[in-house]
């Protein structure tokens, strides 16, 4: 009797030992909790979301490191609160190993705090908002999409050296993604010596821009428009119906002429300028190869932005678990791993993250054109590994208050 | 006729007590997305039966009763965030502030009647979310307010977990629930059915109809204050979501679908619509649709709601 | 000079707009005083079946007509089908329209997908004509027209004719105009339908104007309600005014105060409740 006791222990115990060594496959699967909108008006955002971020995961037959990733999709619905209510599902029912996507920037506000109680680690795929990763910033959450400060400083930089702009008039959405990408755009752009001489705000709900755009002051060498969705459709439709941009340029903060939204945008959208941290134009080996898989998957002639950039979403992820050898399990070393990981060539390029989680990056400027049948964002310039805090020194940049409707405050207009 | 209002109130009691009693247990075993859940309908169950009160016991079917569930939460969420206040100065400052505003909006909603009144509140609903997405000073606007720490209760500890939290708010619920009662078995209850049967009736016999239908818009308000203080704490965050059009008029489903003036029936359509929207999403993309085709059925074949439909069967 | 005319213009185009929204709203509560949830589904699906025939009859016309009819014979079966069912209890109604809306909501992002589409009308419609030195662009200017045309068709309709005045009886009294042997069924199907057919047409030309995407009739479903609050239930005349207050003032208030924009719709709304709860020419 006692003799099958220590027998069994000795076996316990061996069994504890080599079980590391046993082959990895026998590992139960990885989870990896994805949120996106799959109903109401993002859906089609989701949609593309799940498809870039799949197509990567089939690639690699949803092996990593020879252990299974399970991806469990959950809606994000129309609501914030909604996140909020899946997040918790798959932190304590699912008790996933690490959460991907989230769409709005609401969302991924109200969903940063229930991963950062859980400690666990969340990649924030689209959601663009500063202070995410500013002035909020947690050790679990990183994001490897854009943020709106960013985009603002580069389209900055490029109006006053490239374009030559030195008066600007700014449309934009009432909202987090609207005042960032203008503030930023204002602090670089009239540190350098450009003004700001207008910026209207408009309701993120605008069936009408005709006022707006009737009331733009003629004195602007060019327009700045935030205005993204279905919205953008409406705003370079009334520009271009006004006769503004015939007579003047404008540069668009990236979305506003996705690729998505070009076939609707038709030839009202020829000649506008944006900043995005890819173009389905993007004349790189890796974007051909992504463009022409994923239109496989969605049988479309377009490919949308989220679809991407969340394809080299996963494939940084993977890259990471495949440094840890699969030890997701390990929390501490794996989000340290996760943050120093860097992708030499993905869909947009480099991608690599800074010591508060956000990505460093290219960015392009890409102009609408129409080639042969098809109309394509081409790409004309490349800010290559774009801080989101520009060429500023990260502390003293964190001192200031974040970018809104009245900071930095319009001097000019 | 109504149970609650008339029946066997002993009855009601003992089976409110029964259920109250297995809600109380049975969580501990229940995976703990349901009792996430069970939590958000409980906050909704509240919600829902503050609003019975006007469009079931007193026959004004407000579409505006999230205005004032989302006073609580804002009143809370920017208390707890920017002012460290407690969880009892949180409630009671969410409750007082929602049954204030209540009573200065009842002011102008009671000039109307009938659809008019629908409209009214509506256009109640519509403006409090302009007034939470613009007032970005005070509302935090589109983002919101974020990071709501889950109340610390003393004695107890902190609430953070899903459970101890979910006893929490089951509390207040049995709190509530218990006023709601007292409430209808009232000789002010008994009025109200009588206004929404008859309001020249009741004229008639001496009552002061505007007064009734302004304390029970007040009340209501209060009420709606709780669940929007206790949905502040659940979400950890309030936007202007929750006072928009589909939020408005997902009590007033709650209601509908439950059974409007059985107090009982909107507590059921809480938990139905709440378990609707967010269990079946897990297993189907197209939860929208089998959310849809539940209201579809409960309207044409449930005329007096999921309750009345359970009393029919038995 | 030439702002206020270009503003003016623009406020009374978006009133048009405003109106084709509200005024088939303004019928359906009027006649059946149902709380139409689903008065944007009408409005989205009229939008996508628009997007649709142009690209497969490539005329305009044709597409306007032809959706706003299918649009018209949807609301005839709905309220045949469903609404009649539950005739008389408004809060029932509610449930079931807002069932009804869900379920297209959900239906049209399983047929046309979540990408917006713009519906291309005929070349000139993004032309502008020049008239004493302004510009008016004819998109607009068509949205006025049809608008002009369908409120005097109405109207005609409404006041001259034995059909509407039938539909004025049943505005005041149902039970009444019941009494008289008229078919209030019949009447009602037929207002429903006609106040589908508004919003269907209102789909489509607003789709041209705005695009159309998935959420679109949740979005504009509060628009239409405020033209119906503001102007009063029933009263097409209360729409069409209610519109224009509302397109001018929405306008100049853009223009003007930026920064009110999101209460230039729902604080008139608010002024005019708190005087005349019954709306501007609504009766109680």
């Amino acid at each position: 009797m006692k003799k099958h006791l220590v027998l069994a222990l000795v076996a316990l115990f061996a069994a504890a030992v080599l079980a590391p060594a046993a082959p990895a496959a026998d590992k139960p699967p990885i989870k990896i909790g994805f949120i996106v909108p799959k109903t109401g008006n993002f859906a089609q955002f989701g949609i593309d979301m799940l498809n870039g971020f799949k197509l990567y995961l089939s690639e690699i037959d949803y092996t990593i490191a020879g252990r299974k990733i399970e991806l469990i999709e959950e809606d994000e619905g129309a609501t914030p609160a909604n996140a909020v209510t899946k997040a918790r599902k798959l932190i304590q029912h699912d008790k996933v190993h690490l959460m991907g996507g989230l769409l709005m920037a609401a969302a991924a506000y109200a969903v940063a705090p229930v991963v950062q109680e859980a400690e666990v680690p969340l990649v924030i795929t689209v959601a663009a908002s500063d202070d995410l990763t500013q002035r909020k910033a947690s050790k679990y959450l990183a994001r490897v999409s854009l943020t709106g400060g960013e985009h603002g400083h580069v389209a900055g930089d490029y109006a006053y050296r490239k374009l030559g702009w030195r008066k600007v008039a700014v449309v934009a959405m009432d909202y987090g993604w609207g005042h960032e990408v203008t503030g930023g755009f204002q602090r670089v752009f009239e540190e350098l010596g450009g003004q700001v001489i207008q910026k209207i705000w408009t309701p993120v709900i605008t069936t009408d821009f005709g006022p707006y755009v009737a009331s733009l002051k003629p004195e602007a060498d060019g327009i700045l428009d935030v205005v993204t969705g279905a919205a953008s459709i409406r705003l370079i439709g009334e520009l271009r119906k006004a006769g503004v941009l015939d007579k003047k340029k404008v540069l668009a903060a990236g979305t506003a002429t996705d690729e998505t939204l070009l076939p609707a945008l038709g030839d009202t959208a020829l000649g506008v300028l944006t900043f995005l941290p890819w173009s389905q134009a993007l004349d790189t080996p890796e974007n051909k190869r992504f463009v022409q898989r994923i239109k496989q998957v969605t049988k479309k002639d377009y490919v949308g932005f989220s679809g991407a950039i969340n394809y080299g979403a996963a494939m940084w992820i993977a890259e990471a678990i495949r440094q840890v050898g699969g030890d997701v399990e390990n929390k501490e070393k794996f989000f340290k791993t996760l943050r120093a990981t860097e992708i030499k060539s993905s869909p947009r390029g480099p991608i690599k993250v800074d010591k508060y989680g956000h990505i460093i990056q290219n960015i392009y400027i890409r102009r609408v054109d129409k080639v042969g049948s098809l109309y394509q964002n081409t790409v004309i310039d490349t800010y290559p590994a774009v801080s989101q805090f520009w060429k500023y020194n990260p502390e003293e940049y964190l001192k200031q208050p974040i970018y809104s409707r009245d900071n930095p405050p319009c001097k000019h207009c | 006729m109504d149970v609650a209002a008339t029946g066997a109130p002993m009855r009601l009691v003992a089976g409110l007590g029964i259920v109250l009693a297995g809600i109380a247990v049975l969580p501990p075993v229940l995976p703990s997305y349901v009792v996430i859940l069970m939590t958000e309908g409980l906050i909704y169950a509240i919600a829902a039966a503050s609003l019975d009160l006007l469009l079931g016991f007193t026959g004004l079917p407000s579409l505006g009763h999230s205005a004032f569930f989302a006073v609580g939460a804002y009143t809370t969420a920017i208390l707890v965030t920017y002012h460290q206040a407690s969880f009892a100065v949180a409630l009671v400052a969410s409750i007082a502030l929602a049954a204030a505003v209540s009573g200065g909006l009842a002011i102008l909603v009671l000039r109307a009647t009938g659809i008019y009144f629908m409209m009214i509140t509506l256009a109640v609903a519509l403006c409090a979310w302009g007034l939470a997405y613009r007032w970005v000073s005070l509302t935090g606007g589109d983002t919101g307010i974020v990071g709501v720490p889950r109340p610390r209760v003393p004695g107890i500890g902190l609430a953070a977990g899903t459970l101890p939290f979910y006893y929490a708010v089951l509390a207040l619920f049995a709190i509530c629930l218990a006023l709601y009662l007292l409430l209808i078995w009232s000789p002010f209850g008994k009025t109200l059915v009588g206004i929404r049967d008859s309001e020249s009736r009741m004229r008639v016999l001496g009552y002061n109809v505007y007064l009734h239908k302004y304390l029970a818009l007040v009340i209501a308000g209060a009420f709606a204050g709780v669940a929007g203080s206790l949905y502040a704490y659940y979400n950890g965050f309030v936007g202007p979501n929750t006072v928009d059009l589909a939020h408005s008029m997902q009590f007033v489903l709650m209601v509908i679908v439950g059974g409007p003036g059985t107090l009982v029936g909107p507590l059921i359509g809480a938990f139905v619509i709440t378990f609707l929207e967010k269990m079946v999403s897990v297993f189907t993309e197209r939860w929208v649709m089998v959310l849809a085709a539940a209201y579809v059925v409960t309207a044409l074949w449930a005329p007096r709601g999921m309750l009345g439909l359970l009393r029919a069967t038995r | 000079m030439e702002f206020w005319v270009n503003q003016a213009f623009n406020g009374v185009s978006y009133a048009a707009l405003l109106f084709l929204l509200g005024g088939g709203l303004t019928l359906i509560f009027g006649v059946m005083k149902v709380v139409n949830i689903a008065h944007g589904s009408f409005y989205l699906v009229g939008g996508y079946l628009g997007v649709a025939l142009v690209a497969a009859t490539g005329n305009f016309y044709v597409a306007l007509l032809a959706s706003a009819l299918v649009v018209a014979l949807g609301g005839a079966v709905l309220e045949r089908v469903f609404l009649r069912a539950v005739e008389g209890d408004d809060l029932r109604q509610m449930l079931l329209t807002m069932g009804i809306a869900l379920f297209v909501q959900d239906a049209c992002l399983l047929v046309w997908g979540g990408d917006p589409f713009n519906l291309r009308g005929p070349a000139y419609f993004s032309q502008s004509v020049k008239v004493a030195g302004f510009t008016f662009p004819i998109l607009r200017l068509f949205m006025i027209g049809s608008a002009g045309v369908l409120f005097a068709v109405l109207w005609w309709f409404q006041e001259r004719t034995r059909a509407g005045a039938m539909v004025r009886a049943a505005v005041d009294n149902a039970e009444m105009t019941e009494a008289l042997g008229i078919n209030v069924p019949i009447l009602r199907m037929a207002v429903f339908a006609l106040g589908a057919l508004l919003a269907g047409f209102a789909g489509v030309v607003g789709s041209a104007f705005m695009g159309i995407y998935p959420g679109l009739d949740f979005e504009i479903l509060p628009y239409a309600f405020v033209v119906v609050i503001v102007g009063g239930m029933g009263s097409l005349g209360g729409a069409l005014a209610a519109a224009l207050v509302l397109g001018l003032l929405d306008n100049f208030g853009k223009a003007l105060f930026p920064e009110i924009s999101y209460f230039t719709l729902f604080a008139p709304m608010g002024i005019v409740l708190a005087f005349r709860p019954t709306g501007l020419f609504g009766r109680a």
